[in-house]
């Protein structure tokens, strides 16, 4: 699985111009969980991340290849929590090393699954919403959960528990983005993840392909494997 | 520990002041429970528990639904996507003051054949619901207007009439509708605007509490200037109705 490799690479060079604060993944630091989805109102918030108006964006990024993933790690680029005092521009991001996944049936349903891990997370005094219509994702931080410490790292570690639990995920690593001015590039490579992901389910739709006349051509021209994988589906028509 | 929601369903013939008293009903629950989340449910078309409650309608579920129908054809393709899709607008849809979220639901679910949103949007509002302490619905005219899903969850079924015989007949309709429909867990009766004292209120459900709230003139005036229920002095018939009503059903 190398679709999105080149996703990953880029959005390494698009986060090498901020300082970061890595963080390792320890059990014992992860934030702990309510055991369903929890309601904040905005007067018990005492900030939102990326609400509104604000650059907000979220994409999840799957490969084989354990050079890009070779632990689980956190990445923070910007202040943590508890210096953050008002809504501000927020981007969570993941990169999976997963098993390789052979048939776009299966690399397709592989993927969506690890994608829809998100929906069932519930850090305490963390409401997140996630727009996959926008590529985006809000969290309301509760002033309780500051007072409690929550931390990017406590959160980036429930998270990385979570991907661990599923089948064939091997190593994890969450990019917290954090009072950015732009994630417009960010934006752009979600929608392009977003695409690739779809394409494979254009693919399991069966639809004959020629290239020439194909509306995925773009996507296949850009990503690594893309063009590969229709191949070995067997319907992919010569130009 | 879970909780569950206590959710009001505020039902009666058009007219004889639900909106008024449900929005009654949400101040008083913002004033005696400061720190509970309470949410309010429009889901009469003519959005009149917003003005009431001096809530801002940003948007209805049905401009929701109607946006995410168009967006089923084009990004969401997957049930997991909808339903966040729908979590998510319905929470910008959201107005939040004076100790309470207001939502409005906007026409009908039969306005519009989008039966699958409208099912992921139930699941959706449901959800939400449970999120919250307290939920008062107004009502259209009966409970069948009403999100089915949501009125399942019913635990207080408030029944308002006037003195008149036809606000006491459509109480009893409503009341056998719900009894069909609806698992409440405790009933009662609201009499409201009342204005004559001469002949005896008889309770059709004597096992039922019934409240008895007299004509107020506060909130007559207060609807003539477009104020809210936040604005009415505390001891006005409809504040004192609506306390009243929250003591019999232990709220």
């Amino acid at each position: 699985m190398n679709l999105y490799d080149g996703m990953i690479a880029e959005t390494r060079e698009l986060t090498k111009k901020w300082q970061v604060q890595s963080f390792p993944y320890e059990e014992k630091k992860c934030w702990r969980e309510a055991r369903r989805e929890e309601m904040i109102l905005q007067r018990d918030a005492a900030y939102e991340l990326g609400g509104g108006s604000l650059p907000s964006v979220n994409y999840t990024c799957v490969t084989s290849d354990s050079a890009l993933v070779p632990k689980n790690q956190i990445f923070l680029y910007g202040p943590e929590l508890g210096e953050i005092r008002e809504d501000t521009a927020f981007g969570r991001i993941v990169f999976l090393e997963t098993e390789e996944v052979t048939g776009e049936e299966a690399a397709y349903r592989f993927i969506r699954e690890l994608e829809y891990v998100k929906y069932h997370i519930f850090p305490k005094g963390y409401m997140v919403r996630a727009s996959g219509k926008g590529c985006r994702e809000q969290a309301r931080v509760s002033r309780e959960a500051l007072k409690r410490g929550i931390s990017f790292w406590g959160l980036g570690c429930t998270y990385i528990r979570k991907y661990l639990e599923q089948p064939g995920v091997k190593h994890v690593q969450i990019l917290f983005l954090a009072g950015k001015e732009s994630l417009g590039e960010f934006q752009r490579i979600a929608e392009q993840a977003d695409a690739v992901t779809n394409a494979l389910s254009h693919i399991l739709k069966g639809m004959p392909m020629n290239c020439g006349s194909c509306d995925l051509k773009s996507i296949c021209d850009e990503v690594e494997g893309m063009r590969k994988l229709h191949q070995s589906a067997g319907i992919l028509q010569d130009e | 520990m879970d909780r569950k929601a206590k959710i009001v369903a505020v039902t009666g013939k058009g007219g004889v002041g639900k909106t008024s008293l449900a929005a009654a009903l949400v101040r008083r629950l913002t004033e005696k429970y400061p720190k509970a989340k309470i949410l309010a449910i429009d889901a009469d078309p003519a959005v009149g528990l917003a003005t009431a409650l001096g809530a801002e309608v940003r948007e209805t579920l049905d401009d929701v639904r109607r946006e995410i129908t168009e967006g089923v054809s084009e990004k969401l393709k997957e049930t997991q996507d909808i339903l966040a899709e729908a979590k998510f607008r319905l929470l910008d849809m959201m107005d939040e003051r004076n100790g309470f979220a207001f939502l409005a639901i906007g026409r009908p679910e039969s306005s519009g054949c989008y039966c699958a949103v409208n099912s992921y949007l139930r699941d959706v509002i449901s959800m939400l619901a449970e999120q919250f302490d307290y939920v008062v619905i107004d009502g259209e005219a009966g409970i069948e207007q009403i999100n089915r899903r949501v009125m399942e969850q019913v635990s207080h079924l408030l029944l308002v009439t006037d003195q008149s015989r036809k606000g006491m007949q459509v109480i009893e309709t409503i009341k056998e509708v719900a009894d069909r429909l609806v698992m409440y867990e405790k009933m009662g009766v609201a009499v409201n605007r009342i204005t004559q004292y001469k002949i005896e209120l008889q309770n059709p459900y004597p096992d039922a509490p019934m409240v008895r709230i007299g004509n107020d003139e506060a909130q007559i005036v207060n609807d003539i200037q477009g104020k809210s229920v936040f604005e009415l002095p505390k001891d006005s018939e409809l504040i004192k109705g609506a306390e009243e009503i929250l003591q019999s059903f232990e709220l």
